[in-house]
């Protein structure tokens, strides 16, 4: 009698220490789980910022402002050029901005590229054009440059 | 839950170090793109060319030396922005063919000389980034009167970030 009070004592014990063990092991899994979920949200985040900083407003106003200031600058005099703009539209009509995309500033040699409400991003140009000499055709979408 | 599983896992220490992995990446591409926007070396060669380009063709010395020579509307180039300062530069030396000849030097913007002599003399990889970029262009043109040799040697220079 004494010795099965004994036995079931150990078996309890033994049952015990089973269940903590794998409540441990449980809780152990769960926090592993936790944690690489954690980690793919991080770095779902890092690569899609990564993935698309380059093609937000501001850098494309920039780019742009770079593209058109350069166009003007390269080409010899009696020259037409265009350029694709269909990409600052389709930015623009993302941001609801009705606005001027490409304004040209002659007297101060500036072009500024707008995609949304705020400043938008200029550049300068050194060489000398004349008034109206960018225009843009709104049905193909091209800026056009007469140098 | 588990104590340890979550101070190995999830402790304030691991938060840290995504925060730094964070700041890192996104600080990093913004010097790539950052980098990909500066083009000063580019601006700096155009002004070079069509300095180059508009001095070359049927190039006169004798009209070069007037007094009331006009590099800018020679070039079609707005001397405003020039003189606006803080955004180009261009330096223009015409050597005649004996070495010892005096020359001409014709120059405009802002004085660049010696940010630009500095960087010549460096590796194109190891250039300052602080300084304006430069670009260099020697010709040698036959005067189309005289038929005499001349050598035009421009520097031009872009600050415009």
């Amino acid at each position: 009698m004494v010795l099965s009070a004994m036995h079931l004592k150990l078996w309890h014990n033994c049952i015990l220490s089973k269940k903590m063990k794998s409540k441990k092991s449980q809780n152990l899994i769960t926090g592993v789980i936790m944690f690489l979920i954690l980690n793919i949200i991080f770095f779902s985040i890092m690569f899609i910022f990564v993935g698309t900083v380059g093609t937000t407003g501001g850098f494309v106003e920039k780019e742009y402002s770079r593209k058109i200031a350069l166009a003007i600058d390269k080409f010899v005099p009696g020259t037409e050029v265009s350029v694709d703009i269909r990409d600052l539209y389709a930015y623009a009509r993302s941001n609801h901005y009705a606005g001027n995309i490409v304004i040209m500033d002659y007297s101060a040699n500036r072009v500024t590229v707008k995609l949304k409400n705020g400043d938008g991003s200029s550049f300068y140009y050194f060489v000398k054009l004349n008034s109206g000499a960018v225009s843009i055709d709104e049905k193909k979408m091209e800026l056009i440059i007469k140098v | 839950m588990n104590k340890k599983a979550d101070e190995k896992y999830l402790s304030i220490w691991m938060f840290l170090i995504w925060v730094i992995i964070g700041v890192s990446i996104v600080l990093g591409v913004l010097m790539f793109y950052s980098v990909q926007g500066d083009v000063r070396q580019i601006e700096a060669q155009l002004l070079a060319d069509k300095l180059s380009l508009c001095l070359i063709s049927n190039f006169n010395y004798a009209e070069i030396l007037k007094s009331d020579f006009d590099i800018y509307s020679k070039c079609g180039l707005n001397k405003d922005i020039f003189d606006k300062g803080g955004l180009y530069y261009f330096n223009i030396n015409i050597t005649g063919e004996n070495s010892g000849q005096l020359g001409k030097i014709i120059f405009g913007g802002n004085n660049w000389k010696t940010e630009c002599d500095y960087q010549f003399i460096k590796e194109e990889s190891d250039r300052e980034k602080n300084f304006p970029q430069c670009a260099k262009q020697d010709s040698f043109v036959v005067d189309s009167k005289t038929n005499k040799k001349y050598t035009v040697s421009i520097v031009a220079a872009s600050n415009q970030r």
